[in-house]
């Protein structure tokens, strides 16, 4: 499915930003060096956008839509355990 | 094209602190169908969905670094966490960046050790710089002979 060459990444830094954000881990990540920690944790970030969006885009597809409204992105959170952190966030999407 | 939503002035509040849009909307790009695209409501809760999994990840990886007493999150506290929380089909893809880096990191200290390894010892090592600095000295000094020097090209 996926032909596009892909070469964007997320900056590092600002996810170390977001990691100390959380009071409890901020006092930890201070220490941590930017370096490999992070870049692992941008890794496991890509992955992690790959999987939802290829879920939600399955839905997209499935339906016959060709673009890949919230309510898909809602439909695959609630069928897949791994996404079950996310209910609270598409709890709000209105159902069409 | 700028992709700061309404902040003027250099630092964004701490509340905004998100991922860049563009980034991720050129990303959702590369992941899609050529025929299939976004719409801007999906891809701001992409983003929201994504800082959610920063926060999930790092705070599990923060439990385990506590567990084991250590005061420093180690990138194997996040692959820890990885597992712990059902995406250990993460975690070969995230050990190999890591070992890319360590290797990177091992490239970096073999280059600084080629000049320990050149077998010369310092001294003779500066000896050899002043000898270079000499010659240059002397090509400076006498400039009439400088062009007799000049190298022939050869036929």
């Amino acid at each position: 499915m996926k032909t596009k060459n892909k070469q964007t990444k997320f900056p590092v830094a600002r996810i170390k930003k977001i990691m100390q954000k959380d009071e409890e881990v901020g006092k930890v990540a201070q220490a941590t060096p930017i370096v490999i920690c992070m870049y692992a944790l941008a890794k496991a970030l890509e992955l992690f956008l790959s999987m939802i969006v290829e879920e939600a885009c399955n839905v997209t597809v499935h339906r016959g839509a060709k673009k890949v409204e919230a309510y898909h992105l809602k439909h695959a959170v609630e069928t897949t355990e791994m996404f079950d952190f996310l209910k609270e966030i598409v709890e709000s999407v209105p159902d069409p | 094209m700028s992709d700061r939503e309404g902040h003027i002035g250099p630092g964004s509040s701490d509340d905004d602190l998100s991922l860049p849009k563009a980034t991720v909307a050129k990303m959702i790009n590369e992941l899609l169908p050529s025929d299939v695209t976004c719409a801007k409501e999906t891809r701001d809760l992409v983003i929201e969905c994504c800082v959610e999994f920063i926060h999930l990840i790092s705070s599990e990886a923060n439990e385990i670094c506590e567990q084991e007493s250590k005061k420093t999150i180690a990138p194997e506290h996040i692959i820890g966490a990885l597992k712990r929380l059902g995406f250990d089909s993460f975690t070969t893809e995230v050990e190999d960046v890591l070992k890319d880096h360590k290797q990177q990191q091992k490239d970096r200290e073999k280059k600084a050790d080629k000049i320990k390894d050149s077998g010369l010892t310092p001294e003779e090592l500066q000896a050899k710089q002043e000898e270079l600095f000499a010659l240059s000295r002397a090509k400076f000094a006498q400039p009439q002979q400088q062009q007799q020097q000049l190298p022939q090209p050869q036929t």
